[in-house]
């Protein structure tokens, strides 16, 4: 009985690893495919002619940010120094217990300003706006912590007034041309393109002056190194093979753009969600698919975000337990698109994928780490299978993310030295060895957590900046619950507000924006 | 479960040789990719410096240039024809000597036909640099291209040799529904300059398809074109909402006053997007006579026409200023609220406290 119960078991389990790898292989040619023809297309397509191009839709920039006082002035002339024909940067103070607002009014002369806006999404009260005369298409908003980056990014959306809304983090910075490249799809497509991803890099290692990358380069830290590899087979592979068969889940919350009127509806990001990101693209399909609307999500491989990976074991963990609850969390509050053709290759193909791979992938594995061995040791498999086991899990994952390298290499080559790939490709092999096993423990937890729906809270993340600035200690994010863990504001400093509300006015923007009238034809 | 000792070592021995010779495919490509690069830069220079007499002094180029060439056919092409690019007149027409007197033209024409979409757009990209005006209708075949790249370098190359008769089959090819945007249309056509507003104009006429009228209203606009004044004016008492918006954005761009009197009235239009639009172009437009119709539009129902009509008013100078400061104490508190915002707005942007 227990016999035939093991034998069903390693059936099982060798049936599992072997199909992940071949999904991988699947990626890594399907990949290998679009990219090919991404590149040959460019050639006759002069992206950056958007830029001369007046029609161009205008585009939100939405940057949240917590506690960022060490990077938040080059972050935000990072942004300003895009090339785009028109779009504003709405920085978003989140209540912010250091200096980023008092940075950012000394830096930019920022003044506070009574400006136009209405709640269309749910946020914590705002309790300024500011703007100046240096930069037109500067707005800073300075609000009182929601807890969540959610919250904050929904503040954002109420005050943008563009079309599309590009969400970055604050620790990010964007290739000058990005939003010229992710843009494109919108002008390309601009009745069913609802929401482009780009590529997202480490940025640990590489040379930053003035808010942009000047020298790519690999980070020293060994977990940077891990999550470089890491990050070259989620976006160059995954992404763009997902994307490619219209069934993308994943925008990054790092560098993501969406169209304004569709993320309103859809109610913004979710308060509560813990892979708000996720979340966001998966209530777009529900809701577009619902209505019989054409849904159109997509990845570019080319425009890059440049993000600092954390690189201790500490934050690196928890954030992984977080991706790991948000996706489970988002996952069920979908769970009515699970097999359900109505939701296209998303909903037949992607979501089954994720659950078997995605949710059960650390269960699995960490049951094939503990029990093949034992299985061994007590004599149910011989050694053969136990080298054909690790043998698909190892050996078969490191020629993946090698063919993710030859993938790099083959499109961007972003790495100029030789032995940038083949320091890469030593990753590839020692992430194996510690690394994963880390990962799907740190992922296991997450699972626990949500399971024993402990209270979820952000980490805290040690951010360098980019420049070369002290270490400090700063949050990725925030607390758990919006009101209850909210930290009492500061006052804002910088300039005293120069407008007088009259009491009226005053009391209504204490409670919120005003409700746009109930009338008959307001925009849909 | 037992697996044969010789299946485990065999698939451990093809993973790791496939990795292996993955890495040193990466080093060997390096490597050649270099070597490549080098090359085809050091044969660019020396067939610039080759093609470079012949093209000032209008002449073909000698037999030992054109066996020279001939050599490497497919960077020879490359480099007459970016050459071709950059001139003009007399000097287009010697490039195109040279490129027929190599035997090129053969080989373009074999690429417009190839299986290959990326030999059918670079054909087409090529001619086009070169204005082959014998070649304009096989060009004009590849409009019909199912792949887009293909299209678009058509729609390019016909551009560039200002093809005016072929400019409305552009317009309806790059209206069809798909994927054409507006971007392409007018990187596309303003490559043909002022001329292109006729067939732009014909293509607004009634009975154009009416996704052709609305790309024609918005590409009139973004080419200043005057003369289309008066068909966006009568564009604007069209059934068509969306070519009424597009219109008056256009009216907005192009700067006539004389519209005014029809974006007055649009501004009474029923739907939100056309009052919006049109508040925004009076704005643009200067039109000071029109700030007691765009005062109105402040207490609209739609947010969107409050808006754009308080950041009109604000772009009229002191008429619409005074209008803004009057409204601070108006009864309807959307705008008076609106008002606030933008004249604040305003005063920062001003240096003003």
């Amino acid at each position: 009985m227990w016999r035939a119960i093991l034998e069903v078991y390693n059936g099982a389990i060798l049936l599992y690893t072997a199909g992940l790898q071949v999904s991988y292989l699947v990626f890594l040619l399907m990949s290998f495919r679009v990219i090919r023809r991404y590149i040959q297309g460019l050639r006759f397509r002069n992206v950056t002619s958007i830029g001369s191009l007046p029609n161009a839709l205008p585009i939100s920039i939405v940057v949240p940010a917590f506690n960022e006082e060490l990077s938040i002035a080059e972050a935000a002339m990072s942004m300003l120094r895009l090339q785009y024909p028109q779009f504003e940067v709405i920085l978003v103070n989140d209540g912010s217990k250091d200096r980023t607002l008092e940075i950012l009014v000394q830096t930019f002369k920022l003044e506070k300003v009574y400006r136009a806006w209405r709640r269309e999404v749910n946020s914590a009260p705002i309790r300024g706006v500011y703007i100046t005369p240096l930069y037109p298409n500067l707005v800073v908003v300075d609000k009182e912590n929601g807890g969540s980056k959610a919250d904050a990014v929904n503040a954002g959306i109420n005050i943008s007034k563009y079309p599309l809304l590009c969400i970055v983090d604050a620790d990010s910075l964007l290739d000058q041309d990005a939003l010229m490249r992710v843009a494109r799809l919108y002008i390309e497509d601009p009745e069913s393109t609802v929401g482009v991803g780009g590529l997202v890099r480490v940025a640990n290692g590489c040379e930053i002056k003035e808010g942009r990358v000047v020298k790519v380069r690999l980070p020293k830290e060994p977990l940077a190194m891990y999550q470089n590899v890491e990050y070259f087979r989620a976006f160059l592979m995954g992404r763009i093979a997902w994307s490619a068969v219209d069934a993308l889940l994943i925008i990054s919350g790092a560098f993501g753009l969406f169209r304004r009127d569709q993320v309103v509806k859809v109610g913004g990001y979710k308060e509560g969600a813990i892979g708000e990101d996720f979340e966001l693209v998966m209530s777009l399909r529900e809701k577009l698919a619902d209505e019989g609307k054409p849904c159109k999500l997509a990845f570019v491989c080319d425009p890059a975000c440049w993000t600092e990976a954390p690189t201790t074991l500490k934050v690196l963990g928890s954030q992984r337990a977080r991706w790991q609850r948000g996706l489970m969390q988002t996952l069920w509050a979908h769970r009515k698109m699970w097999f359900n053709p109505k939701y296209g290759t998303a909903g037949m193909l992607a979501i089954p994928y994720m659950l078997l791979f995605e949710v059960l992938g650390p269960v699995v594995e960490m049951s094939g780490l503990i029990m093949v061995p034992l299985m061994f040791a007590l004599g149910f498999v011989n050694w053969p299978f136990v080298i054909f086991y690790y043998l698909l899990a190892v050996v078969a994952g490191i020629f993946v993310s090698i063919g993710a390298l030859v993938l790099e290499e083959a499109s961007y080559a972003k790495y100029p030295r030789l032995r940038d790939i083949l320091r890469l490709a030593m990753y590839s092999v020692m992430e194996n060895f510690g690394y994963r096993q880390l990962t799907v423990w740190w992922r296991l937890k997450g699972i626990w957590q949500h399971l024993t729906k402990r209270t979820f809270k952000w980490g805290t993340m040690a951010r360098t900046g980019f420049g070369p600035k002290a270490k400090t200690e700063k949050r990725a994010a925030f607390v758990a619950e919006p009101q209850a863990a909210a930290p009492k504001a500061p006052a804002a400093p910088g300039p005293e507000p120069i407008i007088v509300l009259d009491e009226q006015d005053s009391e209504k923007f204490k409670k919120g924006p005003p409700p746009v009238p109930p009338k008959a034809d307001e925009p849909k | 479960m037992f697996v044969s000792e010789a299946a485990a070592f065999g698939l451990l021995k093809a993973f790791i040789l496939l990795s292996v010779l993955s890495l040193v495919a990466i080093t060997i490509a390096r490597a050649l990719r270099g070597r490549r690069r080098r090359e085809v830069l050091g044969l660019t220079w020396e067939f610039q410096d080759l093609l470079a007499p012949c093209i000032s002094e209008n002449r073909p180029a000698e037999p030992e240039a054109v066996l020279k060439l001939r050599e490497h056919p497919r960077i020879a092409r490359e480099v007459i024809a970016s050459i071709a690019h950059s001139l003009q007149g007399a000097d287009v027409v010697t490039a195109r000597l040279i490129y027929k007197q190599c035997g090129f033209l053969n080989d373009a024409v074999a690429d417009l036909r190839a299986d290959h979409w990326f030999r059918r757009a670079h054909g087409c990209e090529e001619l086009g640099d070169l204005h082959v005006a014998e070649m304009v209708d096989e060009i004009a075949r590849c409009l019909k291209d199912p792949v887009i790249e293909v299209r678009l370098s058509a729609a390019r190359a016909l551009g560039t040799m200002g093809s005016l008769a072929l400019l409305k089959t552009i317009l309806g090819v790059l209206a069809t529904p798909g994927r054409w945007g507006a971007l392409d249309t007018y990187e596309i056509l303003r490559s043909f300059g002022p001329a292109a507003s006729k067939p732009l104009l014909q293509a607004m006429e009634a009975w154009s398809p009416p996704k052709m009228r609305r790309m024609a209203a918005e590409l009139l606009g973004l080419m200043h074109s005057v003369e289309a004044v008066p068909v966006l004016r009568a564009a604007m008492k069209d059934a068509d909402l969306e070519l009424r918006t597009r219109a008056a954005r256009a009216l907005g761009r192009i700067g006539d006053p004389s519209a005014d009197p029809e974006l007055i009235e649009a501004l009474k239009d029923p739907w939100w997007s056309v009052r919006a639009a049109a508040a925004q172009a009076l704005g643009e437009l200067g039109s000071v006579v029109a700030v007691p119709d765009i005062e109105k539009g402040l207490g609209d129902r739609s947010w969107w026409v409050r808006r754009n009509s308080a950041e009109a008013l604000a772009r009229l100078g002191s008429p619409g200023e005074l209008s803004l400061k009057r409204n601070l104490s108006s009864p309807d508190r959307f705008a008076r609220r609106i008002s606030m915002h933008v004249l604040r707005e305003l005063q920062v942007r001003q240096g003003t406290p």
